[in-house]
């Protein structure tokens, strides 16, 4: 049967049997780098992509039902030349060491804070609690999305900042 | 020679060269390999702890399109491989030895499939009486796990290491060290068979090339002490089989022997074409190995004022059902189990037994942790018993530079003093 949706924005068609998972697409005919495979029973996280801005286990999910829907990648987020800050908080932080979970986590806690970009610390670990890290364990992700976060509020002070300083000059009246 | 000092990358925190692939998801991990053509294999693992293999019925899995092979130990040379000792089957031959042990694999044109053909594999067994406590494994009348490798490898279910059999160790008069001794203390320990599962399953990838070699990508550490043991399988010079090892997702010391190499080695050649063998993490917990569960009693005498007199001890450790590294971590434990101190009296044996549990691996120390837990354990025992400071019993006993191990090697710069006094200084010891 035929599968169409939308991998990282762009629209993708592929031949699938009814029985294939969404990971088994992803890995076996779209050949994404990022996404892991490992338990494949929904333990580990290392499968985990967005999907219509929901974190799932990609190995638990059949491909057949995401038609038209949209699935996010690591891919999606930037490349070592343009880091998205949320990859750069987990680099400074030094948030893995073999590094096989992080895309994972990465993408879980891409999905978190898409919808809520200031949880707390509670909210953050529940958002990574579908995620299994045998190396470095909870700490240093949990440091890399609160920094993100913290880091995030600083540029939206500095942004309210910058509209003060705009609005106060245009009643000035265009002093500038 | 301990003073601190600057360095240009000691003490400084330095970016890791393959971070940034890390978190933009372009490092390769064996999953992330693909090659045109490329299989997929399936394994089918023993259902039973130990059993003879009656029949291996692959004919419904074969009759699947795009199944391209079951490959059975029919299928592979006579070779047996192992770290130590040749006994460990690529395919199991005649029995299985432990519950996941791989008795036939299967190839196909992807994944779904092959699952789909392994689960119409008809393996029919006849269980034979199984042994999981190597102590129980070393009595007489215990099921002899290895019948084949007998006077060679093994007598009976232990594992025959050095010329003495068992890993012994004597030092002084331990005899004549208790009778000086004014405490004694004898207890037992055990430490239990701990996985080391990476998140990152075992996984290989085989491929042929132009030139009648193969070149295998493995999720192991150290790959190419595995080369000698897929040529072997492969029938060919290891001139020809080409190691690589990508990115590896943890290993924590279960990568760090032979895995599923040889077997995906064995399905490309059969088939020629690239052949990729991935188990799951629940494969991966039923095929792969665990830390070496340890049975210890220990002998430990001592003076009044703390010093160490005499000590006696003897361990028995359980490989799982096959060699593997099982050796060379004892032979560890015999010159760790007295720890870093100065015992003038010592005594003791380690054996190595076969049990139809999975083959013992590496984890986290090579043998070290285990011997460790049971003398620290003791050690604090030993304090309370002599109603002496922890902390001072080990600095009374510990290695001084300039004296000799048990084992003859001579103590240049341990820094152990150094190391307790910054613990203590740390943890706030005795405040
Ligand atoms: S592979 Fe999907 S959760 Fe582990
Ligand atoms: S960094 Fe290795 S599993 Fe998380």
């Amino acid at each position: 049967m035929k599968l169409t949706f939308f991998l990282n924005g762009r629209e993708v068609t592929c031949d699938i049997s009814p029985e294939m998972t969404l990971l088994t697409v992803l890995k076996e005919l779209l050949h994404v780098n990022s996404v892991k495979r490992a338990c494949l029973q929904g333990e580990c996280g290392a499968c985990t992509v967005i999907v219509d801005g929901d974190a799932m286990n990609s190995c638990l999910i059949l491909a057949a039902t995401v038609g038209g829907k949209h699935v996010e990648t690591l891919e999606s987020l930037g490349d070592s030349q343009h880091m998205h800050p949320l990859q750069k908080a987990f680099l400074d932080t030094g948030a893995f060491q073999c590094g096989f979970c992080t895309p994972g986590f990465i993408m879980s806690a891409k999905a978190l804070l898409d919808k809520n970009p200031h949880p707390t610390e509670e909210e953050i670990r529940y958002g990574l609690s579908g995620n299994l890290c045998r190396c470095t364990g909870y700490v240093k992700p949990l440091e890399a999305v609160k920094a993100y976060v913290a880091a995030q509020s600083d540029i939206k002070v500095n942004e309210d900042a910058v509209q003060a300083v705009k609005a106060a000059a245009e009643q000035m009246g265009g002093a500038h | 020679m301990y003073e601190k000092q600057d360095y240009e990358v000691i003490g400084h925190s330095r970016p890791r060269n393959d971070a940034p692939g890390q978190v933009t998801g372009t490092v390769q991990y064996v999953c992330d390999l693909h090659l045109p053509g490329m299989l997929y294999a399936k394994p089918v693992l023993s259902t039973e702890h130990h059993a003879r293999i009656l029949s291996i019925d692959a004919s419904a899995a074969l009759a699947l399109p795009g199944v391209h092979c079951v490959a059975t130990s029919a299928d592979a040379p006579d070779y047996c491989y192992g770290v130590t000792d040749h006994d460990t089957p690529c395919l199991a031959v005649n029995k299985v030895r432990y519950k996941g042990e791989m008795v036939a694999c299967v190839a196909a044109e992807s994944y779904a499939l092959a699952c789909k053909a392994a689960s119409l594999v008809k393996v029919e067994y006849e269980r034979l009486p199984a042994v999981f406590d190597p102590r129980d494994a070393l009595k007489p009348g215990a099921p002899v796990i290895h019948d084949e490798c007998q006077g060679t490898s093994y007598e009976g279910n232990l594992l025959l290491a050095g010329p003495g059999k068992t890993l012994k160790l004597r030092v002084g008069d331990v005899d004549k060290g208790f009778a000086e001794s004014d405490v004694i203390l004898e207890r037992e320990f055990c430490t239990n068979p701990q996985k080391p599962l990476p998140i990152e399953p075992f996984a290989t990838l085989a491929a042929p090339d132009d030139e009648g070699g193969l070149t295998v990508w493995s999720t192991q550490q150290c790959v190419f002490g595995i080369a000698e043991h897929v040529a072997s399988i492969v029938q060919l010079p290891m001139s020809k089989v080409r190691m690589v090892a990508p990115a590896v997702g943890g290993g924590f010391g279960e990568k760090n022997q032979v895995g599923t190499e040889p077997v995906t080695a064995l399905l490309a050649k059969l088939t020629n074409r690239p052949v990729k063998l991935e188990l799951t993490t629940e494969e991966s917990l039923m095929f792969t190995g665990t830390k070496h569960p340890m049975y210890f009693t220990y002998k430990l005498g001592a003076k009044r004022d703390g010093t160490l007199v005499a000590l006696k001890w003897d361990c028995v450790t359980g490989c799982g059902a096959y060699s593997s590294v099982a050796k060379l971590i004892s032979g560890k434990v015999a010159f760790w189990g007295a720890g870093p101190y100065l015992i003038p009296n010592q005594w003791s044996d380690v054996k190595i037994a076969c049990t139809n549990k999975q083959i013992g691996s590496a984890m986290r120390g090579f043998g070290m942790g285990q011997p460790t837990f049971a003398l620290e354990v003791l050690m604090d025992m030993l304090a309370e018993e002599l109603g002496m400071d922890p902390l001072e019993l080990r600095k009374k006993n510990m290695f001084r530079d300039g004296e000799h191990m048990s084992t003859g090697q001579a103590i240049r710069a341990s820094g152990i003093g150094l190391c307790l006094d910054k613990v203590a200084e740390a943890s706030g010891w005795g405040k």
